[in-house]
């Protein structure tokens, strides 16, 4: 997956636009990570990587970059 | 485990509501704050039905029998077995299906079971009536499920601080032996481990139910109390159910395409969504409304799709469908049958 569709994918789920995503932000700095959220990072990674972490897991991260460090 | 029948067909299928419908905006408090939202355009929050204060499943299932022996649907002589699968027992004891069979003054050689199965109910009840009716040849099995949850009795309905969308109802499907084109393909798996995902706690002999959900169910406050680890059941259906659906499918020799109708357990509108992508079928087979309509109503969920959704195509003619309950247990039954030209296939609406 490229720098690009990550970005997107993540404007996405965090209903942003794609410059509001920046790699270096936390992400509970965004009103809109939230359990559904959370959801929708676990079903791009079942979809895609054919991974199924549980929301524990995607809960620890902590910026953009480590959400993005897991997209693959 | 796998399992082949012959013969063997549903024929007709009844929905009992409730009269009364809760709406999301009305029982929600701050229904259009972000999260709400949010959780409304993945789940399909909507209406809900929900019985009085007073009601029980069996006054439900009691409305519904009588509806159908009264309008010349069913006679009581036809009735070999009475299978129930819920988890809304009136009694610990006396079962449902003995308070139907005392209730109908029923032949003492008719078959009465309770299973309390939740969103796996009513195929797990399918594959019992399948087995039965190996051994009542002319007789019909009666499945009975649904679930009446929301139950509650204040006219002013109080605000629940996070949505809810357990919906009430009742179902009765009739199955009977009948010569079929198409052999009846299922499987049943279960997953012990993961057992606690789904769990109600309270009111059984480990956890007694605490004096504050007694007290709350006196009031009709609803206390059901689902706790539900929400990933492991996401990521459940989405790694188990596809691999489950797909063998039965080889076993069918049933390709997606010749599939009319995937008639599966309804959590939520997300679930299905993806769940219908990885086994590569189109969104327009599998009805994925119901949530939305009348809430989840665990083993009421596929028959409340079969007489609202497709109730139609079930009535006029056959179809190849594939049938999926999935969740508490965790147990994940499937089934490939087809399904058509039935006697009955609708929802009425009781005053209770």
């Amino acid at each position: 997956m490229t720098r690009d569709e990550m970005l997107e994918i993540i404007a996405d789920i965090l209903e942003v636009e794609i410059d509001e995503v920046q790699e270096d932000k936390r992400l509970e700095d965004y009103d809109t990570w939230d359990s559904v959220a959370v959801l929708g990072v676990i079903s791009v990674i079942n979809e895609k990587f054919n991974r199924f972490p549980h929301a524990s897991e995607i809960q620890k991260y902590v910026t953009v970059k480590d959400l993005m460090d897991n997209f693959r | 485990m796998y399992f082949e029948f012959e013969d063997k067909q549903i024929t007709g299928v009844l929905s009992i509501l409730p009269q009364y419908e809760s709406v999301f905006e009305d029982e929600t408090e701050n229904p259009f704050d972000s999260k709400n939202r949010r959780l409304r355009k993945i789940i399909g929050f909507g209406n809900r039905r929900r019985v009085k204060g007073d009601t029980t499943l069996s006054d439900m299932l009691l409305y519904g029998m009588n509806h159908l022996i009264n309008t010349g649907k069913l006679k009581k002589e036809d009735i070999g077995a009475i299978v129930v699968a819920t988890l809304s027992q009136d009694y610990l004891l006396p079962q449902v299906s003995m308070i139907l069979h005392g209730e109908l003054e029923l032949s003492k050689d008719v078959f009465c079971i309770d299973t309390p199965q939740a969103c796996a109910g009513f195929t797990m009840g399918l594959i019992e009536a399948f087995m039965l009716l190996e051994h009542i040849k002319d007789k019909k099995v009666i499945l009975c499920t649904g679930e009446i949850f929301n139950r509650k009795s204040d006219p002013n309905e109080p605000k629940f601080a996070h949505p809810s969308f357990g919906g009430d109802v009742a179902n009765i499907t009739i199955i009977e032996n009948k010569i079929q084109k198409r052999k009846i393909f299922a499987s049943v798996y279960n997953n012990g481990k993961d057992r606690n995902a789904l769990f109600i706690k309270y009111g059984g002999f480990k956890y007694p139910m605490t004096e504050e959900q007694l007290a709350a169910q006196t009031n009709n406050i609803p206390t059901m109390g689902v706790e539900m680890d929400g990933s492991t059941v996401f990521n459940f259906v989405q790694k188990e159910l596809p691999d489950a659906i797909k063998e039965l499918m080889v076993e069918a020799n049933v390709l997606a395409e010749n599939i009319d109708w995937c008639l599966f357990h309804q959590p939520n509108k997300f679930m299905l969504q993806k769940l219908a992508e990885r086994i590569g079928v189109p969104y327009s087979k599998v009805p994925m409304d119901i949530t939305e309509k009348l809430g989840n109503s665990d083993s009421g969920t596929i028959p409340i799709v079969m007489t609202t959704d497709v109730s139609k195509d079930l009535l006029e003619k056959d179809n190849t469908c594939c049938l999926s309950g999935f969740g508490g247990g965790l147990t994940w039954v499937s089934i490939i049958m087809d399904i058509g030209n039935l006697d009955f296939c609708e929802n009425i609406i009781s005053n209770l």
